[in-house]
């Protein structure tokens, strides 16, 4: 056939494969299939079924399509709704949830119970059934109950599922039942922001939907990088179509991120946990060229300058004084923060004086730089900056902190888990000091609801955790206390595959994956949609669901009907969805109706977004903030009266590190390591796919300089080490992150060889338990290293 | 004489490697066979100033690529089993049942796009979906894209809407095989060259 | 070096010996005795054994580089425009007049001269194929193989393991020029393949050309290898002097020869086998693609 021919055979719609093929159809804006034989999710049914992507803690919350094929997942694909509007956007699933069958079907699966036979950490374990298994684990907590109390029993921190009923919530909701157990709060993702935020604006709600993010002219990313961690399915989606309308995007960040590569007119490479220094500089210039919103500032906020100190601490440090450094005798100019923040002073005086003049403009604050020692102040110092440009509660701009949706509290589980007997509370980091010495915490390391606890942690029931042997800091450190059987008496750990945490675990019991079984499951932190996760496919060998699992427990306890109020999984997820129905979600067909559909989703399109302190930008008198002051506060009086202005400033402050460049530690360990949140995982999970070892392998991330000086080529292993630990990976050679700064993914899974060296990189080796003065909060992403070339 | 094409929006795609991993899930590949890939291209000059700050040029970007169902393709002339052969509506295949796993084609492709299966021992490559493409529906690689920079569709539809661009740094020149391969060029293109940009993640496209 | 490429390197070396060998002896010993008529002598008959083993060695390789051999014979079908197709199909043709000729020169050995056009077509033959075959390594996709340094070296690859094979076959007969000429190509070759070496390397640098990657694996990856190679060549011209010298006029009592021969001819094929190891490294593409 000719050329002419062969666009002849498009035009006239010639007939191939039997298919019509018709020109404009070929747009994939103008795609609207729906494609092969859609049937009801179900058991035993061939084609293909939507459902959410299993919950993990990903950052966010997608559709996919399964095509099953005797009770076995063959092919996922994702949404294709026709549209794919702003408004209501496909929720596309990224590599992870498309690479989902290599997790699936992986043969390490746990497929059946397994009881320690072994040291503890030694990692050899016998097989049992459930009903040895549960039998033994039901003693044991009636035991450690009734010698230490409830308070002794610990259900950690754990994101493996946000499955509204999977998960760490029916083992909540079972603990509660028998009398509780030590609760926690906080989390290891938000736990400076979540605090910090309030301490500004009286609460975490201070985001605008998404949507509105179109309306921007200019987004500062900070440390925020939403084409790698999502932060809400479509995010980068949305940057993207900001940019469209005409915005300006720059990401401050260690790392030129997939962010920065994608969305970003421009990146600023700053030195980790030095933005409050930038960021005090911008103020200062803002200040100085008179570019803050003066206005905005006097009506309503407190504490910028003296005029505007709360009563009773008129003579205290106002931020002015701080940027003018009438206190401490250093003005925070632009030059000052240069050579702290590694970024040039022009660069840094420009970037204030386009967010204070483009307007409206979004200073977007991702979590990376507040899970660090001093992670309260960026957070603070962000709000601020946001606020006396005046960018809060107007379309465009963004008031920065935590930035929940308004109307949409991040949910992830509606699961009626009941009220915790146990009174006790720690900050959730804590969990290792709890262990260790419980019973000397007081409200100085933040345990509160008692003065006391009764008892160290005797128990712990890890549910879709890989917190314990991985995900907290100073791994080698947890496997010294957790190997001490005198310590912590029983572990228990429930999960889909042989963690670290579970070869430490007495009891591993083995759970299915989120196709073989119900659930629901929400936005990550954003986003106006319910999906429905069918069962699809049978469990895998003898794995049961965590609700299964704990209502077996259940009856061994004697709470069965209490816990499973007569029903099944499928059961819950009806009550489940009817509660939404109920409440969030009125609009939501009825529950048997949307299964039949085999929709997967439902959304609710977002055409007006809602923003956040409308009312109060209208008028602060009437619609003030839930601030002592009422008022945005610049200067908090309430951290002014913690007494502890060197780590607590009531102003926002850059406070020098207690792992840093600067210090003494830098002469031994010179390069500062962060860990940011991979592509390739979530977390720790995933760390065994292959497909996304292959697209990502673990690796630390060098730049060239820091590299010549070690004598590094690209692809070399390394090893990474401080004095708690030493890791040896590959390392990759790229100008991609600013030199003196290595990248180490957090979330390869702890692999120690004979000699404790970990031979899979994950960075938790090397970050420390110290935790932030005023959260609590993890401060994983600040530890200094150094690296050398290794042999093996 | 391809008809149909790939459009790639280069400036958006942030090497995410979803389309890489759902042509993978389609197709059943192993691990080390990639019909799609995604090349990292970075250059960059760093400075230390005067100040103590870090200055840098730098310039980096994404080429999501699987095969470009070239309108002169290089891997077609070169084999010598006609295994790899042109469909009437121009999409490029290989027939498995002729292909004798020479990997010849491999070497013409200027694209890296023949992936040689070793269990199999014989080529395979990217076939547009062909399948999808005919019931209607799109590629796999192109209904991934969270970015939605990839696209697909007759090669005139293409350059009405986006432009003839068949390259940018470090392609190679398009007169070699006239891929039907259409790129927005990431505004950074323009400085590739002068600061030395290559492909950086070798590692992560080829075995 | 990746173990894929030996069957490669040994089926090209393998059929560029056996061109060589049918070319060198054509016009270095055949050639000379057509034009003063002298009879062939039969003792030759065993060269086209060799020439014809190679050529075998050469399609057996050739076998073990698919993956699928059991499609081979699908391989011929698109002379029209692939080079590989071409070189199977020239290959086979090649090793069919090989046989021919070998066979009629064994089974009529008063033949001799009336069959020197056969051998003519076949070393004809065998050079036509040595160009197909560079012409497969000559694509925009491969820029380092892309050049005229590729027939180059094939033909001096072929001649020079047929001259020095054909140097330690003439010991002890063979005319006093011949053994002359023979030594004189197995020292100018190398000495050519050194003298190029620069030219190709710069050439190889060049920034232009694949950002001078092929310049940065030989010196970084492979830099023994290179060195090793370099070694291998002046061992032939030292070794190649020296056979030069030990040649006496009495072709016949030439016994002093075999030593430098031999060494001559072991070392050339080393150097050509390093030297197609190295050339198999430049199989990049453009950029990395
Ligand atoms: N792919 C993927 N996505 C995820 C997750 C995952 O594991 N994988 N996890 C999810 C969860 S639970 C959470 S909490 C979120 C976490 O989301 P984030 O906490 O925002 O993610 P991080 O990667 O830790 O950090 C974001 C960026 O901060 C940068 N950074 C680190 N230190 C500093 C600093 O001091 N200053 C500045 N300016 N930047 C800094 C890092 O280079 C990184 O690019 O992600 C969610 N999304
Ligand atoms: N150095 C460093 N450390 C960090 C961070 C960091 O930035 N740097 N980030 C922190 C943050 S933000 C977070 S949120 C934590 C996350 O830490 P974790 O909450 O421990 O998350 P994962 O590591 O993903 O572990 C979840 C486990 O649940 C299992 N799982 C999956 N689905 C299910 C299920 O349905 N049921 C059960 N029972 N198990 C299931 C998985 O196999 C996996 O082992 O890590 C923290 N640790
Ligand atoms: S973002 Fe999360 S929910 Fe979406 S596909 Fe990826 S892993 Fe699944
Ligand atoms: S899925 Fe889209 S954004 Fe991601 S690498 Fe592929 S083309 Fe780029
Ligand atoms: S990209 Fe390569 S394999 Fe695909 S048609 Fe073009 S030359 Fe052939
Ligand atoms: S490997 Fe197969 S498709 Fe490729 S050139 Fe050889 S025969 Fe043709
Ligand atoms: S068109 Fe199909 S085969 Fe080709 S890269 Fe995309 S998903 Fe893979
Ligand atoms: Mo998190």
């Amino acid at each position: 056939m000719g050329k002419q021919n062969r666009r002849d055979f498009i035009k006239k719609g010639a007939v191939a494969g039997g298919v019509v093929l018709t020109s404009p159809i070929w747009f994939p804006d103008a795609l609207g299939f729906s494609p092969g034989q859609a049937v009801a999710p179900g058991l035993s049914q061939n084609g293909w079924i939507r459902a959410g992507c299993p919950a993990h803690n990903c950052g966010g919350r997608c559709l996919l399509k399964l095509l099953v094929k005797d009770g076995i997942i063959t092919r996922i694909e994702t949404d294709d709704r026709p549209g794919d509007t702003v408004a209501d956007p496909q929720l596309r699933a990224c590599i992870r949830g498309r690479s989902y069958r290599r997790r699936q079907y992986h043969t390490d699966r746990l497929k059946t119970p397994l009881v320690r036979n072994g040291k503890r950490g030694e990692g050899k374990f016998r097989e049992a059934t459930w009903d040895e298994a549960l039998s033994i684990m039901a003693a044991e907590m009636v035991r450690v109950r009734s010698k230490y109390g409830n308070e002794s029993i610990f259900v950690p921190y754990g994101t493996g599922s946000y499955s509204h009923l999977n998960g760490r919530w029916p083992a909540a909701r079972l603990m509660n039942l028998i009398g509780g157990a030590l609760e926690y709060y906080n989390s290891y993702s938000w736990a400076c922001i979540s605090k910090a935020t309030p301490t500004v604006y009286g609460t975490t709600t201070t985001g605008n939907q998404r949507q509105d993010w179109l309306n921007s002219k200019y987004i500062l990313m900070w440390g925020w990088n939403p084409a790698e961690m999502r932060d809400g399915t479509n995010s980068e989606f949305f940057i993207k179509k900001a940019r469209e309308n005409g915005a300006r995007v720059v990401c401050i960040d260690p790392r030129m991120t997939f962010s920065a590569v994608s969305l970003a007119d421009e990146w600023i490479s700053i030195r980790p946990g030095t933005d409050t220094a930038m960021m005090s500089a911008m103020a200062y210039v803002m200040y100085k060229e008179k570019l803050y919103d003066s206005d905005f500032v006097r009506t309503h906020c407190v504490g910028f300058d003296s005029t505007q100190m709360p009563k009773g601490v008129e003579d205290e440090e106002s931020y002015v004084d701080y940027l003018l450094g009438k206190f401490d005798g250093q003005e925070k100019s632009p030059q000052w923060a240069a050579p702290i923040t590694g970024v040039p002073s022009e660069t840094i005086t420009r970037i204030a004086r386009e967010y204070a003049t483009t307007k409206p403009a979004m200073l977007y604050q991702g979590y990376g730089m507040q899970r660090r020692a001093y992670g309260e102040q960026p957070v603070r110092g962000g709000c601020v900056l946001a606020a006396i440009t005046g960018n809060v509660g107007i379309h465009g701009g963004w008031a920065s902190g935590i930035a929940h949706q308004p109307g949409g509290e991040p949910f992830w589980s509606i699961f009626p888990t009941g009220t915790n007997p146990v009174k006790a509370k720690i900050p959730t980091f804590l969990w290792s000091e709890a262990v260790t010495r419980g019973t000397t915490l007081t409200a100085k390391e933040g345990l509160t609801g008692v003065d006391k606890l009764n008892s160290n942690i005797k128990f712990i029931w890890s549910v879709a955790s890989n917190i314990l042997m991985n995900q907290h800091g100073n791994v080698n450190r947890s496997g010294r206390i957790l190997e001490n059987e005198s310590m912590v008496e029983f572990i228990v750990v429930q999960d889909q595959f042989m963690t670290a945490s579970a070869r430490y675990a007495d009891l591993v019991l083995p759970v299915c994956t989120h196709f073989e079984t119900w659930g629901l499951e929400d936005g990550w932190k954003y986003g106006e949609e319910v999906i429905l996760m069918p069962q699809i496919v049978q469990p895998l060998g003898l794995a049961k669901s965590d609700y299964r699992i704990c209502a077996d427990l259940a009856a061994r306890l004697g709470v069965y009907e209490a816990f499973t109020e007569g029903l099944d999984e499928r059961g819950w997820t009806h009550k489940l969805w009817d509660e939404y129905r109920r409440t969030r979600f009125p609009n939501l067909p009825p529950f048997e109706q949307f299964v039949e559909s085999n929709q997967g989703v439902y959304s609710v399109p977002v055409s007006d977004p809602k923003i956040s302190f409308e009312e109060f930008r209208k008028d602060p008198i009437k619609h003030p903030l839930q601030t002592p002051s009422g008022k945005i506060e610049i200067f908090s009086k309430t951290l002014f009266d913690m007494g502890m202005k060197e780590e607590i400033p009531a102003v926002p402050k850059y406070i020098q590190e207690w792992e840093s460049p600067f210090g003494p530690e830098a002469k031994a360990y010179p390069l500062q390591a962060i860990g940011p949140h991979y592509m390739a995982r979530v977390h720790s999970t995933h760390d065994n796919v292959d497909w996304l070892r292959e697209a990502f392998p673990q690796r630390v991330f060098i730049n060239p300089i820091d590299a010549k000086d070690r004598k590094l080529n690209d692809g070399d292993r390394v090893l990474v080490f401080n004095d708690r630990g030493k890791i040896s990976l590959p390392c990759r050679v790229t100008p991609r992150i600013m030199p003196g700064v290595v990248s180490i993914p957090q979330g390869a899974w702890t692999k120690p060889g004979p000699d404790g060296i970990d031979r899979n990189g994950n960075i938790n080796i090397l970050s420390s338990e110290r935790w932030t003065p005023l959260a609590f909060g993890n401060a994983q992403h600040t530890i200094m290293v150094e690296i050398k070339r290794s042999k093996n | 004489m391809s008809t149909f094409g790939f459009f790639c929006d280069t400036s958006a795609c942030s090497g995410c490697k979803t389309c890489q991993v759902s042509c993978k899930d389609k197709n059943d590949l192993d691990a080390g066979i990639r019909f799609r890939r995604v090349y990292e291209v970075v250059g960059a000059n760093w400075n230390k100033t005067d100040e103590g700050a870090w200055e840098h040029d730098i310039v980096a970007y994404n080429l999501s690529i699987g095969c470009n169902h070239c309108e002169n393709p290089a891997c077609v002339k070169a084999c010598p089993t006609k295994a790899m052969h042109a469909e009437l509506d121009g999409m490029i295949l290989i027939d498995p049942n002729k292909c004798i796993g020479c990997r010849y084609c491999e070497w013409a492709c200027p694209y890296g796009a023949p992936q040689y299966n070793k269990l199999k021992g014989i080529m395979q490559k990217c076939d547009f979906c062909r399948d999808y493409v005919l019931e209607g529906k799109p590629p796999a690689c192109v209904s991934s894209c969270p970015m939605r920079v990839l696209e697909f569709g007759p090669i005139s539809q293409l350059i009405e809407k986006h432009g003839d661009n068949r390259s940018v740094y470090p392609l190679p020149d398009p007169s070699i095989t006239r891929p039907a391969l259409f790129i927005r060029k990431h505004p950074g293109a323009k400085l590739a060259k002068k600061l030395n940009a290559s492909i950086i993640n070798r590692e992560e496209v080829k075995e | 070096m990746k173990s894929s490429e030996w069957p490669l390197v040994i089926f090209s070396l393998a059929i560029q010996l056996s061109a060589g060998i049918m070319v060198i002896y054509d016009l270095f010993i055949l050639f000379p005795m057509y034009r003063s008529r002298v009879a062939f002598p039969s003792k030759y008959h065993w060269i086209l054994l060799i020439a014809l083993g190679a050529a075998l060695v050469g399609v057996i390789f050739s076998f073990l580089h698919l993956g699928n051999p059991t499609n081979a014979p699908r391989s011929l079908s698109n002379i029209g425009t692939s080079w590989l197709s071409r070189e199977i199909t020239g290959v086979l043709i090649y090793s069919a007049l090989l046989m021919g000729t070998t066979i009629l020169h064994f089974v009529m050995p008063s033949a001799g001269r009336s069959l020197k056009w056969l051998v003519d077509l076949t070393a004809l033959t065998g050079v036509i194929l040595i160009f197909i075959m560079s012409k497969i390594y000559m694509i925009p996709a491969r820029p380092a193989w892309n050049s005229v340094f590729t027939p180059l070296g094939f033909y001096m690859a072929a001649i020079v393991m047929g001259a020095s094979l054909l140097l330690l076959f003439q010991i002890n007969h063979g005319s006093w020029a011949s053994q002359k000429s023979l030594a004189i190509l197995t020292i100018s070759i190398p000495v050519i393949q050194l003298a190029i070496l620069p030219i190709y390397m710069s050439w190889l640098g060049h920034p232009d050309f694949a950002g001078g990657k092929g310049l940065a694996i030989l010196l970084h990856n492979h830099l023994i290898a290179f060195y090793l190679r370099l070694v291998l060549y002046l061992l032939a011209i030292a070794f190649g002097f020296w056979a030069f010298f030990t040649i006496r006029s009495d072709t016949t009592q030439n016994r002093l020869l075999f030593a430098p021969a031999l060494l001559a001819w072991a070392s050339i094929l080393a150097a050509q086998i390093v030297d197609r190891l190295l050339f198999y490294t430049q199989n990049i593409s453009p950029e990395g693609f």
